[in-house]
C-alpha cells in the first residue's frame, strides 16, 4: 500500500547538489526529505577528480564558485570531517599563443571578482613546478584552489544532514512526479508517495527526466569524464595542473598518499544502467600526454581507470533556478563536468531561492529560461 | 571448419584442453594468450629452461598427467596464435586488450574462452605481512619453479587440501617442515569422508601425505586457531591456540592458505554473470551448465569455480564443445556425457573438501584493530570497522570507496572476500547481500609507457607542434 | 633457500648497488630474497615486505630498475648485469 509522507521540501537526487541543499535547508529549520535512487554520492559526486578550482571557470560561474570556495575552507567545521580537503593551488599551463592570450584576457576579469589569479611566465612555471617536464610559454595560477576526496564528501555531508533531522531515503528511485492541490506528489519505486509544497530537482544527469514530468524538455546531453589513477609514490606533484591538448583538457593531481590521478575523456555513459565505462583509447592518449608532462611517470604503472555519468548542457553551464512553468519547483542540475566544486554553494543558493525567493549570488547565466523547453 | 576468431585466455589445464578440442574439431583461427611464460597453468607449471629435474620429481604422483598436458599443448602451439608472457588487462567492445613483449595490443574476437585460474584465499592473521609469510601456492611455486624453499624452518598454516600437499612436497624435497597447522578439526573431515570417497584415489592420497609427514616427525595440529605471526624484519614464530591452550612455534617462514578464490575479473569485464555459492562461501561465475557465461563468452577451470586440475581439464573441453555447438559444428554427445558424469563425481568430492576445510571466517570479528586487512594500501581492520560504523556502507564497493581497502595494486584480489566477510559479520547481514568488489581494468598494473604506445597520432603531433612553438618563442 | 638445481649457469646482478651472485632461471624475487630477507618497504611506513603470492597476483613485489622502471619481481627473470633497486632510485637521486 502507498504510504503517505508529508515534508516541507523534497529533493530528488542525493549527489552533492541535493545533499548540500538539504544541509542548508535543515540548518534553516526546514523539514527535508532527500530521495536517492542508489546510494548518496555514488554517481558523479562520488567518482570525480575532486578538483576544487576557481581557475579557468566561465565568468558566469565565478560568483557561485567563489561562494563555494568559502564553504570548502570551512568544511570541517560544517560537517565534522575535512574529507582530505587541501588547498595546494591550481595551475593551467600554456604552450600555445592562442591559449596564453585567452588566459591573459581571463585573468583581470576574474580577478575583479576576487579569484586571485596570478599570471606566470614560462620561466616561472619551470621554477615553481620543476616536476613539469616541458617548457611552457606561460601559465595561470590560483594558490587558493585545491582538492577534496569525492568518495567521502557527499556521504559525510549526508551523515551531517541526517544528524540535523533530514530524512534521506536511499535505494528509492523517484518513478513519477505530479502536482495536485498545490503540492508535489512524488512516487518512489518502493511505492511510497511523498507530498511537499516545494521540490528540488537535483538529479544530475537525470535532471532532464525529472523536468520532463512537468513538460519541460531541457537540452541535456550525457557525458562521461574519465579518470586514471597511478600506483602510490613519494609526492612530487603539489599543485593541480590543467593542460589542453587537441581541444580537450588533460588534468592531473597527486594525493597526499602518493597516488597520482589524471583525467581526460570522454568515456561512455548510460543513463538507464547508471553506469559509465572508460574508453581505453582515452587512457592511451592521456598516458602519452602524462609521461610527456610528468617524466617521473615514465617507469611507473597505473592501477585503474573509470568514468562517471554527468549531465551536460549546450553552454556547459548548469541549469540552476526556479522552473519557468511550475511554482515551487527549483532546478539544480546539469553541471557539465565541473559541479563538484560548486556543490556546497549550489545548496546555499537553492536555500536562498526557497527561503527568500532570491539570492545574492549571481546565477543569471544559469537560468532555466535560457533554453526553449517546449 | 570455422574461421571465426576464438580467443582463449590461459594456458593451464582448462585452456589447453579447450584449445586442443577446438583445433581438433576444425577451428582454424585460435589465439591462446597467457601471462605465463609456458603452458601448464599453476598445478603443472613448468620450470624455467636450464633446470634439470624430471617430471616425477616436480609433480610426484601427477607427473603423468602433467607430461600429457604439456605434450598436448606443445603439439597444438604451432597451429594457434600463441602469445605467452602476455597479460590480458581489459575486455572492451569485443576486443581483448593485452600487454606483452610487443607492448599493448587490441585483439578483436568473435568468441572468448576464459580459463584464468585461481589464487590462494587468505584470511589475514596479525603479522601476515612480515617477510617470510607467503601464500601456500606461493610456497609451492618457489619449490616447483625455483627449486627453493621459502625458509629454513617452515610452518604451513590454514585449511584445504593444498596444505598437506605442499608440506609433503617440501618434506620430499628436503626442506625442514616444522609443523602443519590445520584450522579445521578432525571431526569435519570425518563428517565429509563419504563425499570424499567419490574420488577414492584423491582421498587416499591425502591420507598418505599425513602419514608420511607424521613419520618424518612433522607436527600436525588440527582444529587450531592462528592468533599471531611474530616477526621483526621477518618472521620469527607463529602463535596458535588449540583446545584453549596457546602454543608458539619458532620458524622463519609461513605458508598460509585457506583454499582458493577464482580469478574472475576478466570474465566480469566481458559481461560474465556471477552468483554466490553457499557451499564454497564465495562468488563464482554463473554459467549455463556448459560454460556459457555471457554472449559469446565461455568459462572453464578454476577461474569459473574452484574444482581442481581434473575439473579444469574437463570443463575446458566442455567449453570447447559449447563453442562448437554455437558455431554449428558437429559435437560429440558421447564426450559431453562422459564429461558430465565425471563432473558429477568431482562435484561431490568438492563438497566433501569444502566440508572438510571450512573457512574459519568467524575469526574476523575478533581480529585486532591494528591488523592489516588490505596489504596494498595498508588499511587496518580498525579503519575498516570505523568506516562501517560511521558511514554505513551498504556494500563492499562502497566500503572500498570510504576506507580504501581493495584500491591498491592487487585490485582487491587478496582482501576483497575478507572485506565482504567483515562487513557481513559486523552488520549481521548474509554474506551474499554485501556484494563483491567489481572487477576493474586494468586487472593488473600497467606501465604508462606501454599504454602511451597506443596513443593517437594527433597527440604526438600536438606535442611536437608545441616543441616547435617553444623553440621559436 | 635453495634445495637443488645448482648446475645452472651463474650470473651476477646488482641489488641496491651491491653485487650478488645468482643463477640463470632465478626470478628477481628469488635472487633478492636469497641475498637478504626482504624485498621492499611498504609505501605507507608499515615495514618491510617480501612478496606474497609468488605468481603475479598480489602485486606485493614491485621493485625498480636503476632507471626507475617498475618491475614485478616474482615474474621477472634475472639477466646478467641487471641493476635493481628495492627503493625508488629516482627518489634517492632527487
Ligand atoms: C570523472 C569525473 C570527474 C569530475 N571532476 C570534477 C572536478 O574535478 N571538479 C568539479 O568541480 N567537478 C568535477 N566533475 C563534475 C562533478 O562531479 C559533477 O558536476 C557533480 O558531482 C554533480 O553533482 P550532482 O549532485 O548534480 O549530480 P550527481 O552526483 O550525479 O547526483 C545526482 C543524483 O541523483 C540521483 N537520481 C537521478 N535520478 C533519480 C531519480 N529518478 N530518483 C532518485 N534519485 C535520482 C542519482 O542517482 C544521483 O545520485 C567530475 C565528474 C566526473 C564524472
Ligand atoms: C599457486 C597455486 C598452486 C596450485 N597447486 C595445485 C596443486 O599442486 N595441485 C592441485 O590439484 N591443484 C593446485 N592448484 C589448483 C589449480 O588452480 C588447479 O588445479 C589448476 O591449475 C586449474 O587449472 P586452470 O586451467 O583452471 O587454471 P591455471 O592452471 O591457474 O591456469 C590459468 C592460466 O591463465 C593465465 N591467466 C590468468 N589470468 C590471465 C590474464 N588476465 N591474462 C593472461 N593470462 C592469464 C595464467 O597465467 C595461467 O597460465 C594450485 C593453484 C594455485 C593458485
Ligand atoms: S609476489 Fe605476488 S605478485 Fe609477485
Amino acid at each position: 500500500m502507498a504510504e503517505a509522507n508529508e515534508t516541507d521540501i523534497a529533493i530528488i537526487g542525493g549527489g552533492i547538489a541535493g545533499v548540500a541543499s538539504a544541509y542548508h535547508l535543515a540548518l534553516a529549520g526546514k523539514r527535508v526529505t532527500v530521495l536517492e535512487k542508489g546510494a548518496v554520492g555514488a554517481q558523479a559526486s562520488g567518482v570525480n577528480f575532486g578538483g576544487l578550482r576557481t581557475n579557468g571557470r566561465a565568468m558566469a560561474e565565478l560568483s557561485l564558485s567563489l561562494r563555494a570556495r568559502e564553504i570548502w575552507r570551512k568544511l570541517k567545521d560544517l560537517i565534522g570531517h575535512d574529507c582530505e580537503t587541501e588547498f595546494t593551488g591550481h595551475v593551467e599551463i600554456c604552450d600555445r599563443e592562442d591559449h596564453l592570450a585567452a588566459v591573459e584576457k581571463w585573468a583581470p576579469e576574474a580577478n575583479a571578482f576576487g579569484v586571485g589569479a596570478e599570471m606566470l611566465s614560462g620561466a616561472a612555471v619551470a621554477r615553481r613546478f620543476p616536476w613539469i617536464g616541458r617548457r611552457m610559454l606561460g601559465g595561470i595560477y590560483v594558490a587558493t584552489d585545491g582538492a577534496a576526496n569525492p568518495r567521502l564528501v557527499t556521504p559525510v555531508f549526508a551523515r551531517a544532514v541526517r544528524k540535523l533531522g533530514v530524512t534521506i531515503r536511499e535505494q528509492e528511485p523517484v518513478t513519477s512526479v505530479g502536482y495536485h492541490n498545490g503540492r508535489f506528489e512524488i512516487t518512489t519505486g518502493k511505492g511510497a508517495v511523498i507530498r511537499s509544497p516545494i521540490l528540488v530537482n537535483a538529479a544530475g544527469a537525470w535532471g532532464k527526466r525529472i523536468a520532463q514530468h512537468f513538460g519541460e524538455d531541457y537540452p541535456l546531453d550525457v557525458m562521461a569524464p574519465q579518470m586514471v589513477v597511478s600506483e602510490p609514490f613519494a609526492r612530487q606533484v603539489t599543485a593541480t595542473v590543467d593542460y589542453p591538448v587537441n581541444g580537450r583538457f588533460f588534468y592531473v593531481r597527486q594525493i597526499s598518499r602518493g597516488n597520482l590521478l589524471f583525467g581526460r575523456g570522454p568515456g561512455r555513459a548510460d543513463l538507464d544502467t547508471s553506469r559509465a565505462s572508460y574508453v581505453p583509447q582515452n587512457v592511451f592518449d592521456a598516458s602519452r600526454i602524462a609521461i610527456d608532462i610528468l617524466p617521473m611517470l615514465k617507469g611507473r604503472t597505473f592501477l585503474r581507470s573509470w568514468a562517471g555519468v554527468e549531465g551536460k548542457t549546450p553552454d556547459s553551464l548548469p541549469i540552476l533556478g526556479p522552473s519557468p512553468v511550475r511554482d515551487g519547483l527549483i532546478h539544480a542540475f546539469g553541471f557539465s563536468g565541473h559541479g563538484f566544486q560548486l556543490g556546497p554553494a549550489t545548496g546555499a543558493v537553492v536555500t536562498d531561492l526557497i527561503l527568500k525567493g532570491k539570492t545574492a549570488t549571481d546565477i543569471s547565466g544559469f537560468s532555466p529560461r535560457r533554453f526553449k523547453t517546449s | 571448419m570455422s574461421l571465426e576468431k576464438i580467443v582463449i585466455i590461459g594456458s593451464g589445464p582448462a585452456g589447453t584442453r579447450a584449445a586442443e578440442t577446438l583445433l581438433r574439431q576444425g577451428c582454424r583461427n585460435i589465439t591462446v594468450i597467457s601471462e605465463a611464460p609456458a603452458s601448464g597453468g599453476q598445478i603443472y607449471r613448468r620450470q624455467p629452461q636450464g633446470f634439470g629435474r624430471q617430471a616425477d620429481e616436480i609433480y610426484g604422483s601427477e607427473a603423468e598427467k602433467a607430461t600429457a598436458l604439456h605434450r598436448s599443448f606443445d603439439a597444438l602451439a604451432g597451429s594457434v596464435d600463441y602469445r605467452p608472457n602476455t597479460l590480458v588487462w581489459n575486455i572492451f567492445d569485443r576486443k581483448v586488450f593485452t600487454n606483452g613483449p610487443d607492448g599493448v595490443e587490441e585483439i578483436p574476437f568473435d568468441r572468448l574462452v576464459l580459463t584464468t585460474g585461481a589464487m590462494d584465499r587468505i584470511l589475514p592473521v596479525p603479522g601476515w605481512t612480515f617477510p617470510g609469510v607467503f601464500t601456500l601456492g606461493g610456497a609451492q611455486i618457489a619449490l616447483k619453479h625455483q627449486a627453493c624453499a621459502i625458509g629454513r624452518q617452515v610452518v604451513f598454516a590454514g585449511a584445504g587440501p593444498l596444505l598437506y600437499l605442499v608440506a609433503w612436497q617440501y618434506m620430499k624435497a628436503g626442506a625442514h617442515v616444522v609443523a602443519v597447522l590445520d584450522t579445521s578439526a578432525f571431526a569435519n573431515k570425518m563428517a565429509a569422508s563419504l563425499k570424499l570417497l567419490a574420488l577414492p584415489r584423491l582421498m587416499f592420497r591425502g591420507l598418505k601425505f599425513r602419514r608420511d609427514l607424521k613419520a618424518k616427525g612433522v607436527a600436525l595440529h588440527e582444529g587450531v586457531r592462528l592468533t599471531r605471526i611474530d616477526g621483526d624484519r621477518s618472521v620469527t614464530a607463529i602463535n596458535f591456540t588449540k583446545s584453549g591452550v596457546t602454543q608458539r612455534l619458532a620458524c622463519d617462514a609461513v605458508g598460509l592458505g585457506f583454499g582458493l578464490n577464482p580469478e574472475m575479473q576478466i570474465a566480469e569485464l566481458a559481461g560474465g554473470r556471477t552468483r554466490f555459492d553457499r557451499t564454497f562461501r564465495q562468488w563464482v561465475l554463473a554459467h549455463d551448465g556448459e560454460g556459457r557465461v555471457a554472449e559469446d563468452v565461455y568459462v572453464a577451470g578454476d577461474g569459473h569455480a574452484i574444482g581442481g586440475a581434473d575439473v579444469a581439464e574437463l570443463t575446458g573441453e566442455r567449453a570447447a564443445w559449447a563453442v562448437l555447438a554455437d558455431l554449428g559444428l558437429p559435437v560429440s554427445a558421447e564426450r559431453q556425457s562422459v564429461i558430465r558424469r565425471a563432473l558429477k563425481r568431482q562435484a561431490i568430492f568438492r563438497q566433501g573438501i569444502e566440508q572438510s576445510f571450512p573457512l574459519p571466517a568467524e575469526w574476523l570479528v575478533d581480529t585486532p584493530d591494528e591488523t592489516i586487512l588490505c596489504r596494498c594500501e595498508n588499511v587496518t581492520f580498525g579503519e575498516v570497522r570505523a568506516a562501517i560504523t560511521e558511514l554505513e556502507p551498504n556494500d563492499v564497493n562502497r566500503l572500498k570507496a570510504f576506507a580504501r581497502p581493495g584500491m591498491g595494486r592487487c585490485q582487491g584480489r587478496v582482501c576483497g572476500h575478507v572485506l565482504a566477510e567483515l562487513l557481513a559479520a559486523e552488520t549481521g547481514r548474509p554474506l551474499e547481500e554485501v556484494g563483491r568488489l567489481r572487477g576493474q581494468a586494468p586487472v593488473k598494473p600497467l606501465h604508462y609507457k606501454a599504454a602511451a604506445g597506443m596513443a593517437e597520432a594527433g597527440i604526438q603531433q600536438w606535442l611536437e607542434q608545441a616543441d616547435k612553438v617553444l623553440e621559436n618563442g | 633457500m635453495r634445495l637443488g638445481e645448482l648446475a645452472r649457469p651463474a650470473l651476477e646482478i646488482k641489488i641496491d648497488g651491491k653485487r650478488f651472485a645468482c643463477l640463470a632461471g632465478d626470478t628477481v624475487l628469488t635472487a633478492v630474497l636469497l641475498a637478504g630477507r626482504h624485498l621492499r618497504q611498504s609505501e605507507f611506513g608499515d615495514g618491510t615486505r617480501a612478496g606474497f603470492c609468488n605468481m603475479g597476483a598480489c602485486q606485493d613485489c614491485w621493485i625498480y630498475r636503476a632507471d626507475g622502471e617498475r618491475i614485478r619481481a616474482c615474474t621477472t627473470y634475472v639477466e646478467g648485469g641487471m641493476d635493481v633497486y628495492t627503493a625508488d632510485p629516482q627518489h634517492h637521486v632527487a
